[in-house]
Formats: structure tokens, C-alpha cells, sequence
């Protein structure tokens, strides 16, 4: 039911579009699948939460399953599912939450406002000039994950 | 058995401390007592209060935060100061605590009472505040003379009016009258406008006895006073807030000015609706009657909000277009990608006319990332990822077989030359 009132890209030119055409706001690039049951929980924190940081964020679904994705999904060494990624101003920003990747948010988040808070960060962030921010949440409320090198 | 001593020789005598008000037979040890030194610091101080009050009174002409002192006792000299605000009794006062005599008082109480003789000068006046003093008198009968309403001078009293106290001929008639005016100094220099100058400005020494007196149909405030708005007169509740001000401060016919109701000789009391008309035409027109001169004494407006009235047209405009400029205006330069988002910011609203913007972005265009096995600048992994791109495409669009030829090593290589060449 959240699903519905984000935008959902499947092309490259798509994801481009929304890459380059926000300007001065946090883009939340959503990678999974609609099917993945972590990702329909993560979708619905984001759609619930998208009014909420209309202000200063943007949020988008980007299907994985698409082929034109595939060369992102490279690009951004996206394994895991759901992976959010962080833009402002065309520029990828970092977060450190203590977490092997720090390019990425891996998982759900456990609640809405943990994700208004963490765009915040970003987003205070980025008005400071800063491409890499710390992670406002308690690491219990962090999902964890393990980082293979080369499937190693 | 030796004779009992000497009875001690009798008592210096009892003396009486004025300040402790009681006799003591301690001679001059008596002034390092307690109670005699608080008694004398506390009489030294309500005297220098008193001093300093009169002094900030008569001599610079601010009103005391205590009602006046119609009398002030001289502890020193056992004189009594009186009518201090009677302008003319009060010189004697003046007089009497600059001069020698007072001087010697209060060495002698000081001498007497244990005091430290450093506080001298700050219990009497020096000769430099009396010739201040005495400056400012002249200065106040010779503008007395010439008509002007200033009372240059202190004056007791916060709504004492000193503005409208007159000490010039007509001073019946002039002192309740509307006129705003300043306590001026004792400076003719800089002279508060008295009447209307019509654009013409006129120094107050020629014109102000006649501004009054005069049969001029209007009777209009000075609008030359600086800082405040002419738009006080007229208002009575603007004149509530400036009554307070004895000093400075324009009075008009205010409920408070009740009791000043201006007796202009010849004329009757001027229409408070007259004066505001008259102002008001003035201040808006800023060319009436014209002189040759456009300024804050005329009412005219100022130079800037002339140039002002032909933008604020375009302002409004300026104002509705191109809001998002104005956003990036307040962002911060510094944040990330700020260079980008102008850049960007500017192709779309060249779009969005219809201009020809070059196409910046085609297929292959990548987003500035940082790897998560980044290990030089985003630029770097982004080149290396290219790179690897490219050659993917490469090898998926070629064809290439690869063969798999068995390892020759030199030995057999030279092994098999030789053999053929005996063959």
C-alpha cells in the first residue's frame, strides 16, 4: 500500500533522472525487490515517512530485477537486499553506523522515525559539507551483516 | 608605702562629636572608632549624593532622578543652601562650593573628623564646572535675549517643560506654546528649527522670535527635529510617549500639555488639526512652498526612496520570479555537490524557456560514488569501474576463442631446431 505512492524505476535513464534532477534534498535510493519480505517492510516505513521529510527528502524504489539496473547494482556493489542509498546534489554520501559498509544502509529500519533520523543526519550532513556522516541510532537498532571481499 | 599615684590629671574635657552626636572624653583616639568612621562615611556620602545631583542638575542640565532640592546643608561650612532652583539663588550655592572658603571647611572637617584628604575634590565644585556653568548662562541670557524658547541649562524637573520655558521677552506667550524644541547647548552651530522654514532654513537666532509671534496662519511644528517622526504630531498618544522626555522631545497639545495651553500674542490657540494638516502637507509633498532646497527640514523624502518608488514596480516582479534562485542564494555554498546543483539548476530553467541546453548526461553517465573497496578518490573508482565496464562489453562483443595451446618450453623449442636441422 506504501509502494504506491513512491516512484518505482526500473531504467537507468530513470534513476539518472532522479539522481540529477534533485537538487538540494537528501534522494533515497531504495534497491530490492517487491517480493522480498524485508524489502515490503522497509517499503512501508519509506512510504509512511515520505511526507514527513518532503522537505528536505526524496525518496525512490528502485526494482533490482530490471536488466538497465543491473550496471548500478554493479557500480554500487550491491549484494544484499534491501540496500538504501544515500544522494544529495547528485553525490553519493556515507554513513558510518558502525557497519563493514559504510556506502549503504543494509536492511529495514526498526521504526519510521529511526529512518526520519537517520535522513537528518544525512541530510545535516551534506548542508555542512560533509560526504561521509555519522549514524544517529543506537547500534542495537542497527541491522548487522556480514561482508564477504570476492566471496571470501 | 609609696603615695598613691597621681590621680590621673583630670579630662581633657568632654568634647562633642557632631557626627555621633555625643561627648566623649577620648580626645582624638575618638575618631579612629567604629562607629565614628561609619557615622563619617555615611555623612560624606549623603552629602557627595546631594553634590552630584545638584551638580548633574545645574550643570549639564539632566533631570535628577530625585525630586529638587529647594535647599541643601553645607556640613562643612554650616551653611544653608537655599533655593536651588531659583536659578538665580542657586549660584550663590554654586559660588559658595567652589570657593576657598568651602575649601577650608571641608579640609578642617576632614582634618577634624579623620577623614583622608583625598576626598576633597569630590566634595566640592571645580572651577572648571563653574566656568562651564557660567558659560552656559551666558549663553542662555544672550539666546533669552534674541528670543529663544531653549532654556540652555539644566533644568529640575522632568516635565518642567524647560522647553517651553521662555526666558525671552515674550515669555508669557511663548513658553506653553506647541513648539517643539530641543534644551539646546550652549552651541549656535547646530540650532533646533523653531518654526516652519518652508524649505528655507534659517538660523534660529534671527527667526525664532518672530516664528511665534507671528501672524502666520498656520502655526506648524518643526519637522526639522531630528529623530523623531513627524507623524507625532497631531497624535496624542504619541505625545503620551515623548512627555516623558524633558529634554529632546517634541510637545504638542497632548492631554499632558493641558495645563501649558498656548496664549500665542495675536492669536488664539492653534487648532491642533491645523498643525497636523500642515505637517502632513508638508511631509508628503516635500516641494510645497517651495525652497530651493528638497531636505529632512522640508519633509521631502529621502534621496533612496525616490530612486525607490521607480524599482519598487520591478521589486514585486524581482520578488515572484525565480524563487529557487533565491533559495540556493540562502543555502550554503559550502554543502555538497553546491556547484553541481547551480550548474544543474541553471540547465533546467534553460530547459523549462526552451533554450538549447548540450546534452551533459547520456547512457553511460555514473553518479559520483565511493566504492565500499575504495581505495583512491571517488574519481579513481569511478574510472576503474568504467574501465572494467568497458572491458566487459569488449569481451562479450568480440568473439574471441581462446585457445589453448600446451606450454613449449625453450629447451624443447631448441631440442626440436636441433633435430630437424640434422635431419
Amino acid at each position: 500500500m506504501g509502494s504506491a505512492l513512491l516512484p518505482t524505476l526500473r531504467q537507468k535513464r530513470e534513476v539518472d533522472a532522479a539522481i540529477r534532477d534533485t537538487l538540494d534534498k537528501v534522494l533515497v535510493l531504495r534497491f530490492g525487490r517487491a517480493d522480498d519480505a524485508a524489502c515490503l517492510h522497509l517499503d512501508d516505513i519509506l512510504a509512511k515517512s515520505s511526507w514527513d521529510i518532503s522537505k528536505f527528502a526524496s525518496v525512490a524504489l528502485v526494482d533490482m530485477d530490471s536488466e538497465e539496473i543491473q550496471v548500478y547494482i554493479d557500480y554500487f556493489d550491491i549484494t544484499l537486499v534491501p540496500a538504501t542509498i544515500f544522494f544529495f546534489n547528485a553525490h553519493h554520501m556515507k554513513m558510518d553506523s558502525g557497519t563493514p559498509d559504510h556506502t549503504k544502509w543494509i536492511g529495514s529500519f526498526s521504526s519510521k522515525q529511526d529512518f526520519i533520523d537517520v535522513v537528518e543526519a544525512i541530510f545535516r550532513g551534506a548542508m555542512k559539507g560533509k560526504l561521509i556522516v555519522s549514524c544517529p541510532l543506537p547500534p542495537e537498532r542497527i541491522p548487522r551483516f556480514q561482508l564477504l571481499f570476492k566471496d571470501v | 608605702m609609696p603615695s598613691e599615684p597621681a590621680k590621673k590629671a583630670p579630662a581633657a574635657g568632654l568634647e562633642y562629636c557632631e557626627l555621633c552626636r555625643h561627648h566623649h572624653d577620648l580626645g582624638r583616639r575618638h575618631r579612629y572608632g567604629r562607629n565614628h568612621r561609619d557615622k563619617l562615611g555615611a555623612a560624606l556620602t549623603r552629602f557627595r549624593s546631594k553634590l552630584s545631583d545638584l551638580r548633574r542638575a545645574l550643570l549639564h542640565g539632566s533631570p535628577s532622578s530625585q525630586p529638587p532640592r529647594s535647599r541643601l546643608w553645607c556640613p562643612f561650612c554650616s551653611i544653608d543652601l537655599v533655593d536651588l532652583d531659583d536659578r538665580s539663588a542657586c549660584s550663590n550655592a554654586i559660588y559658595h562650593l567652589a570657593s576657598g572658603e568651602h575649601l577650608k571647611g571641608v579640609k578642617d572637617f576632614l582634618r577634624k573628623h579623620g577623614g583622608g584628604m583625598d576626598q576633597v575634590d569630590s566634595l566640592r565644585i571645580s572651577e572648571d564646572e563653574v566656568a562651564k556653568w557660567e558659560k552656559g548662562c551666558k549663553s542662555l541670557r544672550t539666546g533669552a535675549k534674541t528670543g529663544t524658547e531653549e532654556l540652555i541649562g539644566p533644568s529640575l524637573g522632568p516635565m518642567k517643560d524647560i522647553q517651553n520655558e521662555s526666558t525671552c521677552d515674550n515669555s508669557d506667550t511663548f513658553a506653553r506654546t506647541n513648539i517643539p524644541s530641543f534644551s539646546n547647548t550652549a552651541s549656535y552651530v547646530v540650532m533646533p528649527l523653531q518654526n516652519p522654514t518652508n524649505g528655507a532654513y534659517h538660523p534660529i537666532s534671527t527667526e525664532c522670535h518672530g516664528a511665534f509671534g507671528s501672524g502666520n496662519a498656520s502655526y506648524s511644528a518643526p519637522y526639522g527635529t531630528v529623530g523623531l517622526p513627524i507623524t507625532a504630531w497631531g497624535s496624542a498618544e504619541t505625545h503620551k510617549q515623548q512627555g516623558v522626555l524633558s529634554t529632546n522631545c517634541f510637545h504638542g497639545t497632548g492631554p499632558e500639555m493641558n495645563g501649558h495651553q498656548p496664549t500665542i500674542p495675536g492669536n488664539g490657540p492653534r487648532p491642533l488639526i491645523s498643525f497636523a494638516a500642515h505637517v502632513q502637507q508638508s511631509h508628503s509633498g516635500g516641494n510645497l512652498s517651495c525652497g530651493p532646497k528638497a531636505n529632512v527640514h522640508t519633509g521631502a523624502p529621502p534621496p533612496w526612496l525616490k530612486a525607490n518608488e521607480h524599482d519598487s514596480n520591478n521589486l514585486l516582479l524581482r520578488s515572484c520570479g525565480a524563487p529557487g534562485k533565491g533559495k540556493s542564494r540562502k543555502l550554503n555554498p559550502k554543502r555538497v555537490g553546491a556547484a553541481w546543483a547551480e550548474r544543474r539548476r541553471a540547465e533546467m530553467e534553460m530547459q523549462k524557456r526552451g533554450e538549447f541546453v548540450p546534452e551533459t548526461s547520456d547512457s553511460s553517465w555514473l553518479p559520483n560514488f565511493g566504492g565500499v573497496w575504495q581505495s583512491g578518490t571517488r574519481k579513481e573508482s569511478k574510472k576503474d569501474f568504467e574501465k572494467t565496464l568497458k572491458l566487459h562489453d569488449k569481451k562479450s562483443n568480440h568473439e574471441l576463442s581462446l585457445e589453448i595451446k600446451p606450454y613449449i618450453s625453450k629447451r624443447m623449442v631448441n631440442a626440436i631446431s636441433q633435430s630437424l636441422f640434422h635431419i
